[in-house]
């Protein structure tokens, strides 16, 4: 998967802002696009200033299953979001943004489920945590 | 030394192995389930439970984290999830669990507390007397 993608965040984009971004040549980057459109990955919103010209969103719910699935994807999305500042942490992420972390993992989960659940955010982490867990047995 | 609690080892495997009894519940919902735990020492996470309980359950993952296995790295589901136990004086507590082969209980779970491995009866005592002994 394109790991650039996920710098848009939350960001409509067009596709000429897409090969820009990836520099990919134009007909690779239409079956990018078709690829995480088929997959739902990506929503085709109109322009506000043009209704003819097609814009591409990242769809959060898509991306908040790849990270919990923790398949490759989940390291492309992780790379792609820019957020070197947590390496070696836990985060907890809510829409492409990152709204707590840390390098104990007890400590924040008791923090962000103190309240009910937001259905919208999702825990992993970035880099290999300095508190990784073990587990001697597969 | 008389303890508050214990358990006997699990038969399941033989030799017979230690373990706990803790009540979990989905951490959004209040019915508490008697589960076992296989106490694991070389488990440094609180509690992991295995693809059957969380099923049963209904547990909800909430995200994704690597462990350091034998055999290399690799990512595990994470669940948040409440836990208690009246006879270890565990209150209400909220946890996270991660999906292993088998229900295990970790360091970070048995950590300030004091237990004792009786190994010739084939029984694991939660020791609170002894640490008031102590102090």
């Amino acid at each position: 998967m394109a790991s650039q993608i996920f710098q848009f965040g939350q960001k409509a984009f067009s596709f000429q802002e897409f090969l820009q971004l990836t520099q990919y040549k134009e007909k690779y980057g239409r079956n990018v696009i078709a690829e995480l459109s088929r997959k739902q990955i990506l929503e085709v919103i109109s322009s506000m200033s043009d209704k003819r010209a097609r814009l591409y969103k990242l769809r959060w719910p898509a991306i908040k299953q790849l990270i919990i699935e923790g398949k490759e994807d989940k390291d492309a999305i992780i790379n792609g979001l820019n957020l070197s500042q947590y390496e070696h942490q836990y985060i907890v992420i809510k829409n492409f943004e990152v709204i707590d972390h840390d390098i104990d993992l007890l400590n924040l989960v008791q923090r962000v489920f103190k309240e009910n659940i937001d259905p919208d955010v999702v825990i992993t982490n970035v880099g290999i945590p300095k508190q990784m867990i073990i587990y001697e047995i597969t | 030394m008389k303890s508050h609690k214990s358990w006997d080892f699990g038969k399941s495997e033989d030799p017979p192995f230690p373990q706990i009894e803790i009540f979990i519940s989905p951490h959004n919902h209040n019915y508490f389930k008697s589960i076992f735990f296989k106490i694991d020492t070389g488990f440094t996470g609180t509690l992991g439970i295995n693809p059957r309980t969380i099923k049963a359950l209904d547990l909800k993952e909430i995200g994704s984290i690597p462990i350091q296995t034998a055999i290399g790295r690799k990512n595990v589901s994470l669940f948040p999830l409440k836990v208690k136990n009246p006879d270890i004086e565990l209150p209400e507590t909220l946890l996270y669990a991660i999906e292993t082969p088998r229900s295990i209980c970790g360091r970070i779970f048995l950590r300030n507390r004091i237990w004792l491995l009786d190994c010739e009866n084939q029984r694991f005592h939660y020791c609170n007397n002894y640490k008031k002994m102590i102090a």
